[in-house]
Parts: structure tokens; sequence; C-alpha cells
């Protein structure tokens, strides 16, 4: 490579996936290549997820499978022991479960320690602070456009842009969960709702507590369903030539039943079988007929979700003591109309079932209804950007933007792109689970090796 | 190895493949030019409906259909539907796995370690392979080409 000129990445947000990608990038090139990630915030691994400063706030997963290289499974903990953090739980317990601001700071020290980039010797990784608003893509490269009017030029981009809150939708009187700012602003005598009782449900309750608050709080979704908790068995072992693949989601419903029947005669729970069943999600999903995938989601996603995404056990050890004492009550009903007043807010809802209609005055409305997914909906402006100009279109189901199995993107007229390629939570639709870090360093990982092999980087 | 239920589902299939778009075949027709025994052939074709691999119409003009495009289908995902895991031996499927009566060492088992490469390849295989590249027996290409073609997961 002496004499060639060195290729560049650009990796577009620098959260969980961006790092990730741009890690693998620089594993699969041997340090032989330039990587720039474009992302406004000082820090990198701290997006959405990730982002967190209060030590309440844990990771869904353990620890033992937090590692951001897959071929080193104990790296997480490896630097967890070398990190001198101080914790409720024996870093080198492959099962506990630490805070999640602690893995934002093993993303950033991850890439860290790699070599800023200067004219003499190019490769190496740079954080340029900026917001990326378009991308575009020509014959031998593409061209990143930023905020401040500036351009990276690269010969293939790497769309991280992560996971958006969803839209609100009783706003105004709803104060977000994600800005540190709300907890001190409630009153703590007063009456906290919770639309959503789901993940972030929990992280609100905990940043509740964490404040004193004192006042009753309320936690309102469609079905009141609460994610449940992690348990200490092992997977189930299958493999993916047991799976009836391709079928419809009416038959592989009847044969995952059938398994989970079969599993608890051998002595194995409902937990042995979703993790069993993890690795091969995205088969499962690649596989399932479009109208098959539309249904699971209209009909099976919540009661999946709260089953595949569960609680660190002492978080739900926290929400149960918050419902025994009585200051946390779960209820399933329809929200039916919210508006602020001076103390807060009126919240009608109805009960689940055609039930009665019940009016609340509570003086904090926090809006817990999760994740963003239709592309369409996105105030990011490159996204926004991309699907103006038909460099990107929204998948069918409308779940993420469409792109192929190698996550490269697909254009309005169909084409697939050869130099941008979308990793982590946009590229859901064709991955489907691509919310947590195991799925996401196997997606980067695979979407990096395809650049470094089929782009002219060398 | 693949069962008679399996062999006929393939050839059923493969038949169903050939026909034009928004026809459809009678039972009687299907199992009389691949001499399949139609009692058998009605419980293979229930199957595959309930898999939701065919559709079938009823009365006049009804009769069976793919339920989705002959590319989309592949034939490992009939063979699992039909016979079950892709596993040549009981204890090399994990999900229907059953210990062989005469077992001594399962983790040592020469056999079964021979069989689990054995599922491999036949998953590889199968895998890869859709309704649509059985209708051209014509054009068998190699299958590092297929490979090359259809890379998945």
């Amino acid at each position: 490579m002496s004499n060639r000129k060195l290729g560049r990445v650009v990796v577009i947000g620098g959260g969980a996936s961006g790092v990730l990608a741009a890690c693998h990038l620089w594993r699969i090139a041997d340090g032989a290549v330039a990587v720039t990630i474009v992302e406004p915030r000082p820090e990198l691994g701290r997006g959405l997820a990730f982002g967190t400063r209060f030590d309440g706030h844990l990771l869904n997963v353990r620890a033992g499978q937090m590692s951001a290289l897959p071929d080193r499974p104990d790296d997480f903990q490896t630097w967890l022991a070398a990190s001198g953090a101080r914790l409720a739980a024996d870093p080198r317990d492959p099962l506990c479960f630490v805070p999640r601001g602690l893995y934002g700071r093993y993303l950033d020290e991850l890439v860290a320690h790699l070599p800023r980039p200067t004219p003499a010797a190019p490769a190496g990784l740079e954080h340029v602070r900026q917001q990326c608003v378009g991308l575009l893509e020509r014959d031998d490269g593409v061209t990143a456009l930023l905020a401040d009017g500036t351009t990276v030029e690269a010969q293939a981009a790497i769309l991280a842009t992560g996971n958006e809150p969803a839209a609100s939708i009783v706003s105004p009187v709803a104060m977000s969960p994600w800005d540190d700012a709300t907890w001190a602003a409630i009153p703590r005598d007063g009456l906290v709702l919770t639309v959503g009782t789901g993940l972030t449900m929990a992280d609100s309750v905990l940043s509740l507590l964490a404040t004193g608050h004192r006042g009753p709080i309320v936690a309102l979704s469609r079905r009141g369903l609460l994610p449940q908790p992690h348990g200490a068995a092992p997977p189930l072992a299958l493999d993916l030539a047991d799976i009836p693949l391709g079928t419809s989601i009416a038959y592989l419903t009847r044969w995952f039943r059938r398994l989970l029947r079969d599993a608890a005669g051998r002595g194995y729970g409902w937990r042995s079988v979703f993790d069993g069943l993890r690795p091969h999600l995205r088969a499962i999903w690649q596989n399932l007929p479009p109208d098959s995938r539309a249904r699971f989601l209209r009909h099976a996603r919540p009661l999946w979700d709260v089953h595949r995404h569960r609680l660190a056990p002492s978080v739900d050890a926290a929400l149960h003591r918050a419902r025994g004492g009585g200051q946390l009550t779960i209820v399933a009903g329809r929200l039916v109309s919210a508006e602020a007043t001076a103390e807060g807010a009126v919240v009608r809802y109805r009960r689940r079932g055609g039930g009665e209609l019940v009016e609340l005055r509570p003086a904090a409305v926090i809006e817990c209804i999760g994740l963003a997914s239709d592309p369409l909906g996105s105030a990011n402006p490159l996204l926004r950007d991309l699907l103006a100009r038909g460099a990107a279109r929204p998948d069918l189901l409308g779940i993420g933007l469409d792109v192929t199995r190698d996550g490269a993107l697909i254009d309005a007229t169909g084409q697939p792109s050869t130099r941008i390629f979308a990793v982590g939570p946009p590229a859901r639709a064709a991955f489907w689970e691509i919310t947590s870090i195991p799925d996401i360093r196997t997606q980067s990982a695979d979407t990096a090796r395809k650049i470094w092999q089929e782009l002219p980087l060398r | 190895m693949l069962t008679k239920k399996g062999k006929y589902g393939l050839k059923a299939m493969v038949e169903l493949g050939r026909l034009p778009e928004g026809r459809t075949m009678l039972l009687a027709d299907i199992a009389e030019a691949n001499d399949i025994p139609k009692p058998f052939l009605e419980i293979i074709l229930g199957e595959l409906r309930q898999a939701g691999f065919v559709r079938s119409k009823k009365g006049r003009g009804g009769g069976y259909a793919l339920a989705r495009p002959a590319s989309e289908i592949h034939i490992g995902h009939l063979v699992r539907a039909l016979d079950g895991a892709l596993a040549p031996i009981s204890c090399a499927s994990r999900a229907f796995y059953k210990r062989c009566d005469d077992c001594v060492d399962e983790d040592t088992c020469a056999v079964r370690r021979m069989m689990l490469d054995v599922r491999q390849a036949v998953s590889d295989v199968l895998d890869r392979r859709t309704v649509a590249d059985m209708l051209a027996p014509a054009a068998v290409e190699n299958l590092t080409a297929t490979l090359e073609k259809n890379p998945i997961f």
C-alpha cells in the first residue's frame, strides 16, 4: 500500500453502532485505513442508549455478552476489571449487569487509543464534531456535507444514525425521559404519569426514586405489560437446521409454542428458549414472508418485546418494591386526551376492555413510548435529505430504511448503493433485532468486512 | 435422508412452480403427473398450505398454486416443514434431539461428529437453492456459482 492513496471511510454517527463499525473496520484493515466519525457530541459511544450518567440505569444484557469484539468475548469484562469503576456487582461475574454509562466509557476508550491522522501519516481515526446534513454518492466515492458547510470526502460511508425517541403523542404536556433536567423539575410529592410501561418506564421510575420522589407514580400502556426480568438459566441449544424457516407466521408461532412445551418438559423455561433462538432471529426474520412480518409486528410485537428485552434482576426488584409499597401502579388502558394546566396536566384514559373513563391530574407526564422507527418521521437531517433526494427509501413495513442483507442502502428506484451502508437501528428492516450490542456487533463487523473486501480502499 | 413425503412434496412444488401466473392445478392432476398416491399428496399439500407455501382455491377453477414466488421458497424451508430438522441422525439435531440407545459418550462419538458436519453441508445446499432453481433442470450450475449468486445470512 506504500505508493497508493489510503482509503477513507466516513462513519455518520458516533454512538454505539458508529464506534463498533469504526473499530471493526480498523481491525479488518489492520490499521491501513482512515476513518472519520461525524458526531456532534463531545464523547464517542454516548448515543441514546449509553449517554446516561445515572448509575441506576443498567445494561439490559449481561456483562459477559457485551464485548465489542466477537473474537475476544471477555474484552468488556477485562476492561471493566481494570477500569477501577466501583460496582455493586463483581465485575468478573459474566452474569452481572453494570451501569449503561460505563459501557459508553468503554466504547469511547475502545477507539480513543487509535492514532489521529496527520498529513504525513493519514491512517487513523478522527472525530469531527459536526452534524452531517447530506451525503452524495458518486462513481468514485462519497461526499458528506456537514452543518458548518465543510465536507468530508471518502470512498464509502456508514450510516450509524442510531435510535431516535418516538415522536410525542401527548405533547406539549409531556417531559422527556432522555433529558437529565426532567427529574429535578418534578415536584417531589406530585403524581407522575408515565405513558408507556416498557424499559424506558423502568429507567424513569429509577431516576425518579433516586431524586427522592415521594409522590405516586402511575404507568399506563395499552396492555399494561411490564418487561420480564432476566433469569440465570442457560440458553437452549438450537440449530438453524431445526427451525422451520420460510414458513408463515401462524405456522412459526405454532412451532414456537410446541418448542416452549417440549423445552419445559426437558426442564428449560421460556427464557432459555428465547435466548436459544436469539442467534437465529436474523435468519428467521429474513426468511419470513413479508405479510407474515407485518402480522408479527401488528399482533405479537408487544408480547415478544417484554419477553425478549428483559430487565436486570435488581431493576425488577426495585419496581416490585415500588409496586408493593403502593407508590407505583401499572394500568392497562388507552389514552383519550391530555391537556396542559397550570399545575401540570389533565389526562383521561379508558381502562382496557371497554372499561370506564378515568381522569388523572398528574404534576408531570413522562413519555416513555420508546423509539421511533418510521424513517419518514425522522428528525435526523441526513436521513431526511437521503429520503427527499431518493437516495434512500423506507422499507415496505415502514420500520427502517430499505437495505440489502449486507446493509447497503437501496434507493428510490430499487438500486442498492455500492458505497453507502447502514448499521444498527436504521437497518432494522433487514435484521429485525438490531437494538442491542450482540446484534449490532455482528452486523457492523460484517459491514466493515464487506466494505474492506469490495471497495478499492487499498 | 429425504423421506417419501419430502420427495413427493418437492415434486408437487416443482409442478406448481411451472404454472403460469394466476393459474391453479387440481390435486388429482398433480398426483397423476408425478405418480404420487392421491391421499398421501392430500396430506402433504395440506401441510404445505398450513406452512404458507401453497394456497388452495375451492370450487370451479379451483386447485393449488404457490403462495409465494418460486424464487422466495428455499428447498430447506420445504424439507424442514415436511421432514422436520435437517439432521441425518437424531443426536445431531439439537431441537429434536434424541440420544442414541447405545450411546457411550456423545462428546467423543465420531459418528455424531461426522453427522454434524453432514447436517451443516446439507443445510448449506438446501438453504441456498429455491424452487425456482429446480425449475430449470437443464441448466445445473455448479454449487460454487450458486453460492456466489445467492449468499444468505
